[in-house]
């Protein structure tokens, strides 16, 4: 803890200025996501896929998919909505943080300050996609070996074991659109192994992405609207 | 009967054994104690010892939490209104509300530390800031409402402090300290207290209202996800029931505290406060009807789920029961029945009920709304509190009566 | 109204109820560009410099990546493991990650797979333009069951030693043992009173007994002295038929059949008795497949989804189950983008069903009906490929341009009560191998007519003959659409619609099919049925049409002859459950009809006949069984009473599984070994018959958690050699090589593999090298260079490296397609009348089978009617999305996903019984009760129930059990609350959740015990079972 605070401090005051210069330099990626519901089938392998890559905890679900059955024998429709985090542009979830550790990257992703966060859950309350979830600091360890020997990076932090009550653990925690995945050229996890080759992937900056010429489509919208949060998480119907 | 017993309560408090207040101290140790298991399970193991979830993620503690911001609130509105607008036959209960209304503060922030996953990160809410945030908003305004408060006693206090401190003993070492200095006891110096009082008061009072209750009110108002909280009648109505209960509990403590210190009861001031307190009831009762008469006519699922939680779920004995049963019902019968009306007893338990019900309030405001799953298809909440979390609370709420009493002890809270 | 109408119809209303659901709820309508605009004004309030954020990747290359293959359910994908180092496994490192190979077509669909010749870092680093292409072409798919694979192996609750029972069997006490003292008493005999192998195994071979039973049936031999001369060698001296006592050691096996069946248990034991689950898993379909055809191998009934115009999935589903999900989820669905047209029939709306355009929720059984009836349409409007119908020969129709041809012209002989087809030879016109045909009316040998006549029905030289296609309109005309519409309660339109459908689309419509409509009692004649249809079409081997069972490159053969050895056993006799004719065994001689249990004279490893078999002693009784990975007390019908005769000592005196955790089998035994998880050890993919491309893929380790665990086939190398078997240690390949490990066996094959036809090439000295310190990062003390070169001849290895380092050989896409045909044909003849089977009986009444698909009631062994009328609810299962059989229970990754198997029950039936969701319910059968909770939901049809089968553990880590005297850990409770199980909470159920649907499967009455079985097909009836369910 200590180290992050001198951290945190340096950061603060000398290392703003430049890295925000820094990161102007070349232009960065807006990453977005396309799910066509028409296509999914609401196999859930994104669910598990996240939890595989991410390791997170029992109770912290990033990704969940939400059914719905509608009519009678035999004209019965389904429509599954997975629901990772929606990345809004205008997040309510950065919205009301009180310290900052959710905020917005330039690439478009919310991220959380794992450091920073200090667990109040206000942002959990305020997410209208209930994509927050709380890290009770709960585990797999009696049922899986090694569960808490590796985290993921998340966010590019390694956080080495998962011990204590070291953070993530006590803190907020979402999708991230695996932005270590994608530090290294990988897409997200969900994407990658999406079993009715439903998610899409990439880069918005790029007119040419398979996301922009898709969020083009009249088949597009995104969840709760009315809502006004301008998420980056682009539904087909 | 109730007499007799008061005449033992104080034999009990005056006498050189004091054996209640012996017991109360017993009690009060036992209430912390089981407290600081229940807080120390909850350091050791985090929040997986409370009922919380990720589709409840507030409970028992923020519940609290705003019930106490509440009360202190409407404590230090009762005490300024007293200060600003010269309520005489009011003074008596004066320095309580401002001694009542740090008290309650400093339990809202207990409250809400043992509700935060990182503790010992509290400083991060100061440290760092987000201009969008509420919260961030209103740990400032706690910090600033705390010092205003405590100045607000000073200068309340200082005269009769001075006085205290050229006495002897742990009183008066005390009161040498807390005098800061001064040693004015003219007629000047009063005078420029009761001004700083008024100022301080001018001051407070829409910290009181926009900053500090009324914020608490918008913290949730602007949480647009939760349909039933998402309005902007809610911060008036977190005013008014401020209000409510600051009186309410002014009005029992008045007339609980003259009882055992055997002092007179000026009934008219217990019928005023209860005046008070059931006009605010009255109130907020009328705005929470159009609340949900508001809420309900948008035929908005969430919102809808949302009361239909409140009153029709396994929880709604917290609707009836508690919020609208005692602390409603009951406080008004005991008030409008001639025949109670002018028993301070009578009015002491319509607060004391009142305090109770604006408790249910708080719990009917953090709990019910977030049963409803934002989306359908997530889970729905659940929730009651563990023993860990009504065991702390009550160590919590213990810790405020222990600091009352001894404050009443050792301070010179009542008007001579 | 006119087809095409009707379709778009179907196809809008389901466009409609998409956007109707998800209008009205969830979703609004809206624009979807607005918000992802820019970072401007508002935006900006949140945007941050970044702080919490760093660089690390969790970066990986080459040499932290193996490619092996699934198992977490039987489809044996492959899969691409990414291992990090960390200090809690045996090995040096752990499985970080699994994703699809993106070597692999089974993982890349529908963008296929990188090139072969890729070099492993180039794969491991990837490809794509992520932000343009969304895809870094790192990794492949895998379902969510093989994402979860990780928690299978590293599953703390595995068994870590070898296990010897202490006290009773059954007593649920053990202790640990060394791998030699298990392999030692398994050989010897142990203090428990179980006997050694050496002492109860015998061999004699088939030719001395037999020559010798001669002798004694002719007089020349005495029976004592018969006797005496095979007592110690035979199982019955007055049954020699039953053959040696090697039979009496019995393996009932899930997997790496090759090795153990193939190779050991046949040809080092010479034991007949080797089942695996075929009879559980899709034996009758099988059956119904293969005796549909004649000249290639013809199992399974697949779409070539890719160009299909019209599909019919028939009781089976290819989004969830098949084989499997990963590789036919995402060819499905594109294939609907494009606008291909899906029906579905199945009594429930399985995941494929969701999605399709038709959905036939057609009563469970009735599918002869409905393939009969649709039949009945096609023939009476001429919708049928008359060309394709006429060709009786090979050379007929590939002047047509038919790479296949169908039987519908040759002649039946009607006149012989077994009524064969007739043959050339019968009319003296040619051999016995010829059939005949009409051409011009003259009867002709069929290899020699350049077209046959479609319907005859003559008399030739007194022979009665009606050619097969005659014979098939006369069944399917035999009831009318109306009848056949009650019989499925269905309607008539939709028999027509889909008749129509599938008619509309030339060759480029076609059938998948699995275990919906097989696994009854009349299964075989289902799949007969709906085999009928696309022969109808002829739509075989043609692009779009139907699929033939996939090419491979050769395993067992080339440069080792795997499953051969220079001296090796020939297994002979009667199998336990009793392959073959009852009539031509000695107990018919004796017992006449009925027998005594029943007798399958087509089908193979009828899984669940075995125990049953066992305790009756019937055809004779036991002494040894090993289990290996199949757990029949969960996944017979009926398991729970047959593991009472597991328990049984007198009937198996020695009783070894092997397993990799506590399962309700394993809790039984005398011995449990503990066998290496599929990350931890060789193998092989044993199913995948449905990819137009040739594709061999390897399981080889990637990981090992624990140290104590041993590949079974260690132990069972090591037992013959105990035993002194052939095939084993010293000189077992016929080229002279050894056979010490598993590694000897698999790499083996890797060879086999890589010289197939143009051999792969040599792996350079990167790849070697990257080959090494993959393993010995992943592998670390498990993996020895000098043990695994050894197994194959130096000039091999860097081929086998080659192929390692992409985890099989996979054919390059572009070559699925000769011009219209599908590359890898079937060629063979489709058969719409089986003399085989026409001439086979029926156990129990000696009665004929029919050569022809027809519609059969549920029936008991005996032939009476189940009826089971008090019990109102027919009760069906299937395969739950996140599960795999019952194997994946230990993960809790994807107990998360649900928290129990929910019996779904129509709204209509959940009213009348005064259900509401979620409630309790006790669900009856005739044979047994359990208890479960309700789904209430429109996705099943009114008057059936059903539920996945995969819940319902007792043991597998949910009980504990005493081992070296300490009570084991269990699966812990999830969540801090008490209420955190649920969907969508993110916590997993207990282990033991939910109820086994196998319970509550109707025991045959013929019988003493044992489930009802399609008599011909040989599986087991798991969707018959009449059922009430009452609030509990
Ligand atoms: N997720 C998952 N995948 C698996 C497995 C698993 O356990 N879980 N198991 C693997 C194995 S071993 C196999 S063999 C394959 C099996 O693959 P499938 O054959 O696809 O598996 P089932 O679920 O048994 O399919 C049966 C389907 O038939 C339907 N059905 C039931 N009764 C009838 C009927 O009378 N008529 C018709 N037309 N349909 C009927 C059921 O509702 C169900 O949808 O799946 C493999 N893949
Ligand atoms: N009612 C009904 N019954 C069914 C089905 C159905 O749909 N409905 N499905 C049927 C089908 S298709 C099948 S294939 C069968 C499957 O039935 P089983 O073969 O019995 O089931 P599995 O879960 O595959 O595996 C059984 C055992 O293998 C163990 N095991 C797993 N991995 C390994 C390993 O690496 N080594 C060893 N030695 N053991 C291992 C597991 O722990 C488990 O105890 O069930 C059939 N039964
Ligand atoms: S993996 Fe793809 S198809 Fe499956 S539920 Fe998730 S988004 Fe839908
Ligand atoms: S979906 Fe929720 S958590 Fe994600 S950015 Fe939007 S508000 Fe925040
Ligand atoms: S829980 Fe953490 S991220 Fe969420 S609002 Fe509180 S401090 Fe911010
Ligand atoms: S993008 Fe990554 S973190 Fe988000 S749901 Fe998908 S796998 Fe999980
Ligand atoms: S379908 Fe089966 S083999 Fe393939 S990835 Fe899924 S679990 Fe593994
Ligand atoms: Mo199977």
């Amino acid at each position: 803890m200590q180290k992050v605070t001198r951290r945190q401090l340096f950061d603060k005051l000398f290392l703003r200025a430049q890295a925000a210069e820094r990161s102007e330099k070349k232009p960065k990626p807006r990453w977005a996501m396309v799910i066509d519901l028409k296509k999914c089938i609401g196999c859930d392998t994104c669910t598990v896929s996240c939890k595989a890559e991410n390791r997170t905890p029992p109770g912290v679900t990033y990704n969940v998919v939400l059914t719905e059955e509608k009519g009678e024998t035999p004209h019965v429709t389904l429509v599954h909505i997975p629901r990772p985090c929606m990345q809004c542009d205008r997040p309510p979830c950065a919205q009301v943080c009180p310290v900052k550790a959710t905020y917005k990257l330039k690439n478009g992703i919310t991220a959380i300050d794992y450091e920073r966060c200090i667990g109040c859950r206000y942002c959990i309350t305020a997410c209208p996609y209930g994509a927050r979830y709380f890290d009770f600091g709960e585990s797999y360890v009696t049922e899986m070996l090694g569960y808490e020997e590796i985290q993921a990076p998340e966010y590019g932090v390694q956080r080495g074991k998962r011990q204590g009550q070291k953070a993530p653990q006590g803190t907020a925690r979402k999708c991230h659109f695996c932005f270590h995945r994608l530090q290294r050229d990988e897409e997200p996890a969900c994407v990658e192994t999406c079993l009715g080759d439903a998610r899409y992937f990439g880069d918005l900056n790029d007119p040419n992405s398979i996301v922009s010429k898709l969020a083009k489509s009249p088949r597009a919208f995104h969840l709760k609207e009315e809502m006004g949060t301008h998420p980056r998480v682009i539904y087909l119907k | 009967m109730s007499i007799q017993i008061n005449q033992m309560k104080k034999n009990m408090f005056q006498s050189g054994k004091k054996p209640l207040l012996t017991l109360w101290y017993v009690f009060l140790i036992a209430v912390l104690a089981l407290g600081a298991v229940a807080v120390g399970l909850r350091f050791s193991q985090g929040l997986a010892t409370t009922h919380l979830t990720s589709a409840m993620p507030w409970g028992a503690w923020v519940a609290f939490y705003i019930y106490f911001v509440g009360m202190s609130a409407g404590a230090f509105l009762l005490s300024s209104l007293i200060h600003v607008f010269d309520m005489e036959h009011l003074e008596e209960v004066g320095r309580d509300a401002t001694l009542v209304a740090i008290i309650c503060m400093i339990l809202a922030l207990c409250f809400i530390l043992l509700d935060l996953g990182h503790m010992e990160r509290f400083w991060h809410s100061l440290w760092y800031w987000n201009f969008t945030s509420i919260l961030s908003w209103e740990v400032r305004f706690y910090g600033l409402y705390i010092l205003l408060l405590l100045a607000e006693l000073y200068f309340a206090l200082r005269h009769d402090l001075v006085l205290a401190s050229r006495g002897e003993g742990l009183k008066a070492t005390l009161a040498g300290i807390l005098k800061l200095g001064s040693n004015d006891t003219s007629a000047e110096g009063q005078e420029r207290d009761k001004r700083m009082l008024k100022i301080l008061g001018s001051i407070g009072i829409p910290i009181a209202i926009f900053g500090v209750h009324g914020g608490t009110g918008v913290l949730f108002a602007v949480v647009k996800a939760q349909a039933y909280w998402n309005s902007a009648l809610f911060p008036v109505v977190f005013v008014i029931s401020a209000l409510v209960s600051g009186t309410a509990l002014l009005t029992a403590l008045y007339v609980i505290r003259s009882r055992i210190s055997g002092k007179e009861i000026d009934i008219s001031l217990v019928k005023s406060l209860a005046g008070w307190m059931v006009l605010f009831l009255l109130i907020d009762v009328g705005l929470q009807f159009f609340e949900i008469l508001i809420g309900a006519y948008g035929l908005e699922e969430q919102e809808l789920a949302t009361l239909a939680a409140i009153f029709a779920s396994d929880f709604s004995w917290s609707y009836w029961g508690v919020q609208m049963g005692i602390g409603v019902l009951v406080p008004l019968i005991l008030y409008f029945n001639p025949g109670t009306r002018r028993s301070p007893t009578a009015m002491m338990l319509a607060g004391i009920a009142v305090v109770i019900g604006i408790l249910g309030v708080r719990f009917n405001i953090v709990v019910p709304a977030l049963t409803v799953p934002v989306l359908k298809g997530l889970p729905s909440g659940y929730y009651y509190p563990t023993w860990v979390e009504w065991a702390s609370s009550g160590g919590i709420i213990g810790l405020g009566l222990l600091l009352y009493t001894l404050a009443i002890r050792y301070l010179p809270i009542d008007v001579e | 109204m006119s087809q095409e109408k009707k379709c778009k119809l179907t196809r809008r209303k389901f466009l409609k109820g998409g956007l109707a659901v998800g209008g009205l709820t969830l979703l609004t309508p809206a624009f979807a560009s607005q918000g992802v605009e820019s970072n401007s004004g508002i935006e900006k309030l949140w945007l941050d410099d970044p702080h919490g954020t760093g660089n690390d990747k969790d970066e990986y290359d080459a040499t932290n990546v193996i490619y092996s293959l699934c198992e977490q359910c039987n489809t044996h994908c492959t899969l691409k493991a990414v291992v990090t180092e960390a200090g809690v496994a045996a090995s040096p490192a752990v499985v970080r990650k699994i994703a699809g190979n993106p070597y692999s077509p089974l993982n890349t669909q529908p963008f296929g797979q990188i090139p072969y010749d890729t070099s492993p870092e180039k794969a491991a680093k990837g490809y794509g333009k992520l932000g343009k292409d969304g895809r870094g072409f790192r990794g492949g798919r895998t379902c969510l069951k093989g994402q979860a694979g990780i928690q299978t192996t590293f599953d703390n609750l595995r068994i870590k030693q070898p296990l010897k029972r202490v006290g009773p069997r059954g007593s649920g006490k053990f202790k640990s043992i060394s791998w030699q003292q298990a392999i030692t008493e398994i050989v010897e005999g142990s203090d428990l009173g179980t006997p050694g192998l050496k002492d109860i195994w015998a061999y004699v071979s088939k030719e001395q007994v037999m020559a010798d039973w001669e002798k004694v049936k002719n007089g020349e031999l005495s029976q004592e002295k018969f006797d005496e001369l095979y007592k110690d060698k035979l199982i019955d001296t007055r049954h020699p038929d039953f053959g040696p006592k090697s039979n009496q050691v019995v393996s009932l096996v899930g997997d790496r059949r090759d090795f153990i069946q193939k190779r050991f248990w046949s040809k080092s034991l010479g034991s007949v008795n080797t089942i695996h689950h075929g009879g559980i898993c899709g034996m009758s379909g099988v059956q119904g497949n293969i005796h549909s055809f004649t000249g290639g191998k013809k199992k399974r009934m697949y779409s070539d989804v890719d160009n299909a115009e019209f599909v019919i999935i028939w009781g089976t589903d290819p989004f969830v189950a098949n084989k499997g999900p990963t590789w036919l989820a995402p060819k499905f669905v594109n294939a609907l983008a494009r606008g291909m047209k899906l029906a579905v029939v199945d009594p429930r709306m399985s995941k494929a069903a969701e999605k399709a355009h038709i959905w036939v929720p057609i009563l469970p059984g009735t599918d002869a009906a409905l393939a009969m009836g649709m039949a009945r349409w096609i023939i009476e409007n001429k919708r049928f490929d008359r060309r394709y119908l006429e060709n009786p020969n090979k050379k007929a129709a590939e002047a047509d341009g038919e790479p296949t041809w169908s039987d519908a012209t040759h002649l039946v002989n009607l006149s012989d009560p077994k009524r064969p087809k007739l043959k050339a030879a019968d009319l003296g016109i040619g051999s016995k191998d010829q059939y005949v045909v009409v051409q011009n009316g003259q009867p002709v040998p069929h290899d020699q007519a350049a077209e046959g006549t479609l319907e005859v029905d003559t008399t030739i030289n007194g022979i009665r003959v009606k050619s097969a296609f005659t014979l098939f309109k006369e069944r399917v005309f035999e009831k009318t659409l109306e009848e056949y519409a009650k019989i499925c309660d269905i309607t008539v339109e939709k028999i027509i619609e889909l008749a129509r459908e599938f008619t509309s689309y030339g060759k480029k419509a076609s059938i998948t099919s699995y275990r919906g409509p097989a696994m009854h009692t009349n299964g075989f004649y289902n799949l007969r049925a709906i085999n009928c249809l696309n022969h109808l079409l002829g739509n075989y081997d043609w692009k779009g049409g139907s699929i033939s069972s996939g090419a491979k490159y050769q395993c067992f053969k080339g440069q080792y002859d795997v499953l051969n050895m220079p001296r090796t056993l020939k297994p002979w006799g009667t199998t336990i459950f009793r392959k073959g004719s009852y009539e031509k065994s000695s107990l018919f001689e004796k017992d006449g009809y009925p027998a005594k249990r029943p007798w399958f004279p087509y089908s193979n490893h009828v899984t669940q006949e075995v125990l049953p078999s066992i305790d009756q002693e019937y055809p004779y009784g036991i002494k040894a069984l090993f289990i290996h990975r199949i757990s029949p007390v969960l996944s017979v019908a009926g398991g729970n009473k047959q593991q009472e005769v597991l328990k049984d000592t007198k009937k198996i005196p020695l009783l070894v599984v092997s397993d990799i955790t506590m399962s309700e089998t394993a809790s039984v035994a005398d011995y449990v070994l503990p066998d290496l998880t599929y990350l931890e050890r060789w193998g092989l993919e044993s199913i995948y018959p449905n990819q137009p491309l040739k594709l061999s893929h390897i399981q080889q380790p990637v990981t090992r958690a624990f140290d104590g665990p041993r590949a079974f086939e260690d132990s069972l190398i090591e037992i013959g050699k105990e035993l002194g078997l052939p095939g084993v240690g010293k000189n077992a390949f016929p080229d002279g090589s050894d056979l010490n490990n598993a590694e000897d066996f698999y790499l083996k094959v890797v060879a086999n593999i890589a010289f197939d036809g143009q051999p792969v090439p040599d792996a350079d000295a990167r790849e070697e090298e990257i080959f090494k310190q993959s393993r010995k990062k992943a592998l670390g003390p498990y993996f020895d260079e000098n043990k695994w070169r050894k197994a194959v001849k130096a000039h091999e290895w860097k081929k086998v490296v080659y192929v390692l380092n992409r985890g099989g050989r996979f054919e390059a896409p572009g070559n699925e397609y000769e011009g219209e045909y599908l590359k890898y044909k079937f060629a063979g003849q489709a058969d719409f009348y089986r003399e085989d089977v026409a001439k086979g009986r029926h156990s129990y009444s000696g009665e004929f089978f029919d050569g022809l698909p027809r519609i059969e009631s549920t029936r008991f062994y005996n032939g009476n009617n189940v009826g089971d009328d008090q019990f109102p609810l027919q009760l069906i299962n299937w395969k739950a999305r996140h599960i795999g059989t019952h194997r994946n229970i230990s993960d809790a990754w994807l107990r998360e996903i649900d928290e129990e198997n929910f019996l779904w029950i129509n709204p209509q039936d959940a009213k009348v019984r005064g259900l509401a969701d979620g409630d309790r319910v006790i669900i009856k059968s005739a044979s047994f009760k359990v208890e479960g909770r309700v789904r209430i939901t429109g996705r099943i049809r009114q008057g059936v129930v059903g539920s996945s089968y995969n819940y319902g553990h007792f043991a597998y880590g949910s009980a504990p059990y005493r081992l070296d005297g300490r009570v084991t850990d269990t699966d812990p409770a999830y969540g801090h609350v008490p209420w955190a199980v649920s969907q969508n909470n993110g916590y997993a159920g207990r282990r033991n959740a939910g109820f086994s649907n196998n319970d509550l499967q109707r025991a045959d009455e013929s019988f003493k015990l044992g489930c009802l079985s399609d008599p011909i097909g040989g599986g087991a009836s798991q969707l018959d079972t009449k059922v009430e369910v009452i609030k509990a």
